[in-house]
């Protein structure tokens, strides 16, 4: 069948290209607000604007057709560049729904079809359908290509709760990140506001040094609580199923992410656990379930889950990953070269910091940076006992890389899904035997921990070095032994 | 399943890669020499511009093109080699940084061979063997070495995964 869209389609072409627009409009509209006013020219500008926008959104809109037929799914567009996107229905690791804001005002949604290739993106990707047309859509293609229970064995599901989000967005340390959105929006918002933000300033100055740190404090909170927020808006609803071999997450309060795939098209499983969280026996579980760079590659699997709970739940969602304690140990003398960069980079930062606060703030604050010099001990002590938990190991099929200084993250990846496995060492260090592990995966995925001992690495490369061919099948006729 | 022991010999590259590649990087720096060269004539007999740290930067220039041009080519043939077992393309390589990688022959997704005028005269060219995960590059091999390797990863590449049962 060749179909459109839906008609809204127009609508939410129009609105997207109106809201790249919005900035150079806003400052127009609020310069000539400044001056004497709208003028007649800005209005018909805008208005003149808004309708070539709506004419390209029908236009584009004829031109988005779609055809999905028992072998192919094929999408067509564009108006004076044609593009034709076809993608063999075998081919698909995965289907996911996705909702931008607009889209879930407009009650749309994107289908995002992924393959294996390595192009980064989504191999076919339908814009402003139905949702329900959507989920409807995703049925009929999943079905045919990510076999659903064929027996009645009942899905599974988990969801995450609300509390359970709020604790994980809060250990997230995701600060830094809304500290440098803020900076952003400050530095956009500052020439509009600039003349009350140095009034305030001004008056600021008077107040004691006790209420100004408490303002200071104040301001860090409400982007840190910011932070907390964009957490569980983006991951709110969380809810995974497994149905036999298919499994399907959802996420987003306003922006809702659908995927749905075969369990075979895990490449790996990561389970991350930062220094707070393992106070708490707590973890953050992902998936990189498919080749493309980018933040399908990494899907959250739980973002806070009881360590503890961790191998049952494994076993009733994943049951390919089975929770392992590693028993290989990293080599002591590897040690002092794991830490001596990231140290030297902190010591070099640190330095920088303190002596930029010594020549540009007054006096109270310049030496408000020199206690943060001790923390550089305090590091390498702690870094000391975790790199003792750098570990690898494989039984069965499966092989486990856990590298932890500070923080913790255990890989657990299939030996048939490493597409390549390497040693790295500087030739300085070859001489002293020890080497790190690189294991890569479909897309830019590589993980690596060291060091290592070359009998290790040769241990693991005997592991890894056995058959990846499918067995020749029986020839018709043969006589199936007892067990089969 | 049996665990697959080194079965091919390390294969180094040719000699006359060092040429090869000397001589690319002898024509690259000498249109840059042109080009540069150029630029400071006009600059100090036109402009009247001859600033301290311009020979500071022709002496880094000339610096790393003695090392481009005198060790790099030499160390690249001594330290590349690789060797395919059975079902492995195994690679060892890396001047600063020794790298040991293993690729099963039947994740490779393309084989691009390239020759230039300067490869073609002297019998060589470079190889570069794709994944999903990324390629890996063998550079300056000779024309029989490089079909017998394309040939034994050709036959692989058409051969069944274990893994893609499922679909």
């Amino acid at each position: 069948m060749t179909r459109r869209v839906h008609p809204l389609f127009i609508l939410m072409t129009t609105l997207t290209q109106l809201r790249s627009l919005v900035i150079p409009i806003a400052v127009i509209l609020f310069n000539d607000l400044k001056n004497d006013g709208f003028g007649i020219y800005t209005m018909i500008g805008v208005v003149v604007i808004s309708f070539l926008l709506l004419v390209f959104g029908i236009i584009s809109w004829y031109f988005y057709t779609f055809t999905i037929d028992e072998q192919t799914i094929r999408v067509n567009k564009g108006i004076f560049r044609k593009s034709e996107r076809t993608t063999q229905r075998q081919r698909i690791e995965s289907i996911g729904i996705n909702q931008n804001l607009l889209e879930w005002i407009l009650g749309l949604a994107t289908l995002a079809v992924e393959t294996s290739s390595d192009s980064g993106k989504p191999e076919v990707e339908l814009k402003g359908v139905r949702l329900e047309f959507a989920k409807q859509l995703k049925s009929t293609i999943g079905t045919a290509v990510l076999p659903s229970a064929e027996n009645a064995e009942t899905a599974v599901t988990y969801t995450v709760g609300l509390k359970d989000l709020v604790t994980a967005g809060a250990l997230s340390g995701r600060l830094g990140l809304a500290l440098v959105g803020f900076g952003a929006v400050y530095q956009f918002a500052n020439r509009f506001i600039e003349p009350y933000i140095s009034r305030a300033f001004d008056e600021l100055l008077h107040l004691s040094l006790m209420i100004l740190l408490i303002l200071g404090g104040m301001l860090l909170l409400l982007i840190y609580l910011g932070s907390i927020l964009v957490f569980v808006l983006r991951y709110g609803s969380f809810r995974a199923t497994r149905d036999k071999q298919r499994m399907t997450i959802g996420y987003g309060l306003l922006n809702r992410t659908e995927i749905v795939f075969h369990q075979d098209k895990v490449q790996a499983l990561v389970i991350e656990e930062s220094w707070i969280k393992r106070r708490l026996k707590r973890a953050h579980l992902s998936l990189h379930i498919i080749s493309a760079s980018g933040e399908e590659e990494k899907l959250l699997l739980h973002p806070f889950i009881r360590t503890s709970e961790i191998d049952d739940f494994l076993s009733r969602f994943l049951p390919r990953f089975q929770l392992q304690n590693p028993q290989k140990r990293a080599v002591e003398r590897g040690f002092v070269y794991i830490v001596r960069w990231p140290l030297l980079g902190y010591s070099l930062g640190l330095l920088l910091l303190n002596g930029a606060m010594l020549y540009t703030l007054p006096e109270p604050f310049r030496y408000f940076g020199l206690p943060f010099l001790l923390l550089l001990p305090v590091y390498y002590a702690v870094a000391r006992s975790g790199y003792q938990n750098t570990r690898y190991g494989h039984q069965d099929d499966l092989f486990v890389l856990r590298k932890e200084l500070v923080n913790r993250e255990t890989i657990y990846a299939p030996r048939l899904k490493i597409e390549a496995f390497s040693s790295h060492v500087s030739r300085f260090l070859e001489h002293k035997d020890i080497l790190k592990f690189h294991l890569t995966l479909r897309g830019s995925t590589v993980f690596h921990a060291g060091y290592f001992t070359q009998e290790e690495f040769e241990d693991v490369l005997r592991w890894y070095q056995q058959t990846f061919l499918k067995p020749p099948a029986s020839p018709a006729g043969t006589r199936l032994s007892d067990d089969e | 399943m049996q665990p697959n022991q080194p079965t091919g010999d390390w294969q180094h590259l040719p000699r006359a890669s060092i040429t090869a590649e000397r001589q690319y990087v002898g024509i690259k720096y000498t249109i840059y020499l042109l080009l540069i060269g150029t630029a400071t004539v006009v600059q100090i007999k036109w402009l009247d511009l001859s600033p301290w740290w311009m020979w500071i930067l022709t002496g880094l220039w000339t610096g790393f093109f003695l090392l481009q041009f005198v060790y790099v080519p030499k160390m690249r043939q001594r330290y590349f080699k690789y060797r395919v077992d059975d079902e492995f393309l195994v690679v060892e390589f890396g001047i600063f940084i020794l790298r040991h990688v293993v690729t099963p022959l039947v994740k490779v997704q393309i084989i691009d061979t390239s020759s230039g005028p300067l490869l073609r005269r002297l019998k060589l060219m470079n190889m570069s063997v794709h994944t999903a995960s990324g390629q890996i590059e063998l550079p300056g091999l000779e024309v029989t070495q490089a079909g017998i390797l394309r040939q034994r990863i050709e036959r692989f590449a058409k051969l069944e995964e274990q893994e893609e049962e499922s679909l």
